[in-house]
C-alpha cells in the first residue's frame, strides 16, 4: 500500500488523489515528507529494537556488579557510558531499561485509547442522560490533578507493572475521551451515518463500522502526541520512587539513583535523563509528523 | 454571563464533590490505614488486638461512606482535620506548604509568560524563517526535557561546579531569612519549573499569531501603508491578547499542580513533597485537603481563563 505514494507525488496536487486512497496511504505519503519525523521514527525504532534484543545487544549483564570499576565515567575500557554506584554497566542497564520504560508508556496509551473510544462512542451515540452523565464523570476525572491522582494511586496500589499501567491509564482516559467525544459527535452529523441508519444498521454496527473509523484518526493523533509526555511521566514516577522497585533497570529509577552521587559521578544521573529526553523528543516529533500528515489543512503548509 | 457563571460554578462544585468522594473511597478501600502506620509494622504483626483497638478509637473500623459523610460535614464547615504524623492541624500544614509552592510557581510563571509570549509573537510573525525554526525546535526540546533531570543538571552546573547558587532548600541552613537568601534559592527551581510552560505558551501563541496574520484586516492594515511594527502591535497583538491570556492562565493552573518533581529535586518545602508524605502515611484528612485545593485551583483557573477570554473578545461567547 505505501508504494502507491511515489507516482502520486510526481503526478501533481495530491489532495485530488487523496479521496480515492486509503487514509493510511495518504498519511504515510505526507508523513514521509517530514524529514524530522522520519529521522525521529528511525531513532525510535533503533531504541525499541535494542530493548527487544536486549539479551543479545547489551554488552553486560544489567545486574552484574564490578566493584573495582564503581563510579567510573564514560569510555572506561569497553564500558561506553560508564558504571553506576554499584559498579553496574550503565549502557546495558539503559538497554534493558527500555523494556520497562517504553511498554509502560505505550501500552497504557493504547489501552486508554480503546477505553476512550468505547466511552465516547457510547456517550455520543446513546446521548441523552447516559451520555451527559458519562461525560460529566469524564470531566470530573479530567479536573483531577494528574500528579495528585498518580501519586495517590501509585502509592496506594503499589509498584507492580499492572498497577503502574493502571495509574497511567487513569490519568489518560479523561483527556483522550474528551477528544474522542468531539470526533464522534462530528461523525454523527454526517450523511453516511444517517444513510447507514436508514438501511437498518444495528447500533453496534453503526458505532463500530461507520462512526469509529472516522473518529479514530483524531484520537490517534492526539494520543501519539501524549506518548512523549507519558514516557517522561512514567520515568518521573520511577524517579519519585513510586515506579518499579530496584534493582530492576528503569530509566527514571536510574536517574534517581544518580541523584545522590551528583558530586562524585554526575554521569550516572545525566545519561538516563538524556535517553528519556531523546525518546520523548522522538515520540513528540513522530506525533507532530502524524498530526500534520493527518490534517489536510496544515498538510501543505508544513 | 450571569447565568453562565452560576451554571459553571454549580458544575464546579459538583465536580469537586465527586473528586472528594472518589479520593476518599480510593484511600479508604485500599489496604493499610493510618492506625497501622502509627503503630508500625512490628507492632501490627505482634499485637493485632492493639491495632484493632486503635482503629476503633479512631473510628477507622466504620464503613468508608459513613466516615466520608462525617469528613464532608467537617470540611464544608472549615474543619480540615489534624495531621497525626506531622503533629499539626491540616489547615496549618497545607497553608505553609501552599505559600512555598505559590512563591515557586509565581517565580516560574512570570518569566515563562514574558518569554513564551514574546517568543511566540516573534516566531509567529515570521513563520518558517530561521528564527521561527530555531524557536520551534527549542520549544520542542524544552517540552521534552524531563523536569527532574533538568533540575539535576542545573545543580551539577551552577551549584556543584560553579558554586554560584545553593543546590537545595528554600533558605540558608545557618543564616536563614531575607529576600536575597530566598531569591538565590529560588533561581534554579524556578528556572527548571519554567521550561515546560515557556515552551507550551510560545508554541500556542505562535500558532495563534500565524492565524491572525492571515486575516483580512491585517492585509487591509498593511495595504493602507501602516508600518509592519504598527500592524503587529495595534492589530495582530491586540487580537491574540484574549487567546494568549486564556493560554497563560491555564498554564498557571498546571504549574500549581505540577511542582512535585521540582520540589523533590530541590528539597523545596511545598505541596508536592507534603502530598508524597501524607499519602505514604495514609493521612486521609491531609490527602483530601491537598487534593481539593489543587483540584479547585485547576478548575477555577479553567473558569477564569474562559471568562477572561470572553470578556476581552466579544466574538467568544460562553454558552
Amino acid at each position: 500500500m505505501p508504494v502507491a505514494g511515489r507516482e502520486g507525488r510526481e503526478a501533481g496536487p495530491e489532495l485530488v488523489k487523496a479521496g480515492s486512497e486509503h487514509w493510511i496511504a495518504v498519511t504515510w505519503r505526507a508523513f514521509r515528507k517530514d524529514r524530522f519525523a522520519v529521522i525521529a521514527g528511525i531513532v525510535l525504532l533503533i531504541i525499541i529494537a535494542a530493548a527487544i534484543a536486549a539479551p543479545i545487544v547489551a554488552p553486560f549483564d544489567p545486574y552484574e556488579t564490578e566493584s573495582s570499576l564503581r563510579l567510573q565515567g564514560y569510555g572506561t575500557e569497553g564500558r561506553l557510558l560508564g558504571l553506576d554506584g554499584q559498579g553496574r554497566d550503565i549502557l546495558s542497564r539503559l538497554i534493558w531499561g527500555g523494556r520497562t520504560s517504553i511498554p509502560l508508556a505505550v501500552i497504557p496509551v493504547a489501552l486508554a485509547m480503546a477505553i476512550s473510544m468505547a466511552l465516547a462512542l457510547v456517550a455520543g451515540y446513546v446521548g441523552g442522560l447516559v451520555g451527559t452523565t458519562l461525560m460529566r464523570l469524564v470531566d470530573m476525572l479530567y479536573a483531577f490533578p494528574t500528579v495528585v491522582l498518580a501519586i495517590v494511586v501509585a502509592i496506594l496500589v503499589g509498584n507492580s507493572y499492572p498497577s503502574l499501567a493502571l495509574v497511567v491509564v487513569a490519568v489518560l482516559v479523561a483527556p483522550i475521551t474528551r477528544v474522542a467525544y468531539i470526533a464522534v459527535r462530528e461523525q454523527l452529523g454526517r450523511d453516511f451515518v444517517d444513510a447507514a441508519r436508514a438501511t437498518g444498521a444495528t447500533p453496534l454496527r453503526l458505532m463500530v463500522v461507520h462512526i469509529a473509523p472516522g473518529a479514530f484518526p483524531s484520537v490517534l493523533v492526539y494520543s501519539s502526541t501524549l506518548i512523549g509526555l507519558v514516557i517522561i511521566f512514567v520515568a518521573g514516577l520511577g524517579f519519585l520512587g513510586l515506579g518499579i522497585s530496584p534493582p530492576t533497570p528503569e530509566w527514571g529509577l536510574m536517574t534517581a539513583e544518580g541523584r545522590t552521587l551528583l558530586g562524585v559521578a554526575p554521569h550516572i544521573a545525566t545519561v538516563p535523563g538524556i535517553v528519556i529526553g531523546i525518546t520523548a523528543v522522538c515520540f513528540n516529533l513522530v506525533g507532530d509528523g502524524l498530526r500534520f500528515a493527518l490534517d489536510p489543512r496544515t498538510r501543505n503548509i508544513g | 454571563m450571569g447565568r453562565f457563571l452560576a451554571r459553571r460554578l454549580a458544575v464546579t462544585l459538583l465536580v469537586l464533590w465527586g473528586i472528594s468522594a472518589l479520593t476518599y473511597m480510593l484511600v479508604a478501600i485500599l489496604p493499610g490505614d493510618l492506625a497501622s502506620e502509627i503503630l508500625g509494622v512490628w507492632a501490627n504483626s505482634r499485637s493485632p488486638e492493639v491495632l484493632e483497638q486503635l482503629r476503633e478509637e479512631m473510628g477507622l473500623n466504620r464503613p468508608w461512606y459513613e466516615r466520608y459523610v462525617v469528613w464532608l460535614g467537617d470540611f464544608v464547615r472549615g474543619d480540615f482535620g489534624y495531621g497525626v504524623i506531622y503533629r499539626a492541624p491540616v489547615a496549618e500544614l497545607v497553608w505553609d506548604a501552599l505559600k512555598n509552592t505559590l512563591v515557586l510557581a509565581v517565580a516560574a510563571f512570570v518569566p515563562s509568560t514574558a518569554l513564551g509570549v514574546g517568543a511566540g509573537v516573534f516566531a509567529g510573525t515570521r513563520p518558517n524563517s530561521l528564527a521561527d525554526r530555531s524557536i520551534t525546535t527549542l520549544s520542542v526540546l524544552a517540552a521534552s526535557v524531563p523536569q527532574y533531570w533538568l533540575g539535576l543538571m542545573l545543580i551539577v552546573l551552577f551549584a556543584l561546579h560553579l558554586d554560584w547558587l545553593p543546590a537545595a532548600g528554600m533558605w540558608d541552613t545557618r543564616n536563614p531569612g531575607g529576600l536575597r537568601d530566598l531569591g538565590l534559592h529560588l533561581i534554579l527551581p524556578a528556572l527548571t519549573l519554567a521550561a515546560v510552560p515557556t515552551a507550551v505558551i510560545s508554541r500556542l501563541v505562535r500558532s495563534a499569531m500565524i492565524e491572525v496574520m492571515q486575516q483580512d484586516y491585517i492585509r487591509t492594515a498593511r495595504a493602507k501603508g501602516l508600518h509592519e511594527r504598527a500592524v503587529i502591535r495595534r492589530h495582530a497583538a491586540r487580537n491574540i491578547a484574549p487567546t494568549a491570556i486564556n493560554i497563560v492562565t491555564l498554564q498557571f493552573g498546571y504549574l500549581i499542580s505540577g511542582t512535585v518533581f521540582v520540589e523533590v529535586v530541590f528539597a523545596w518545602p511545598g505541596l508536592g513533597g507534603l502530598l508524597l508524605g501524607v499519602v505514604a502515611s495514609r493521612e486521609t484528612a491531609a490527602i483530601l485537603a491537598i487534593t481539593m485545593l489543587v483540584a479547585a485551583t485547576f478548575v477555577l483557573m479553567t473558569l477564569i481563563a474562559d471568562v477572561a477570554q470572553s470578556l476581552l473578545d466579544p466574538r467568544v461567547r460562553l454558552e
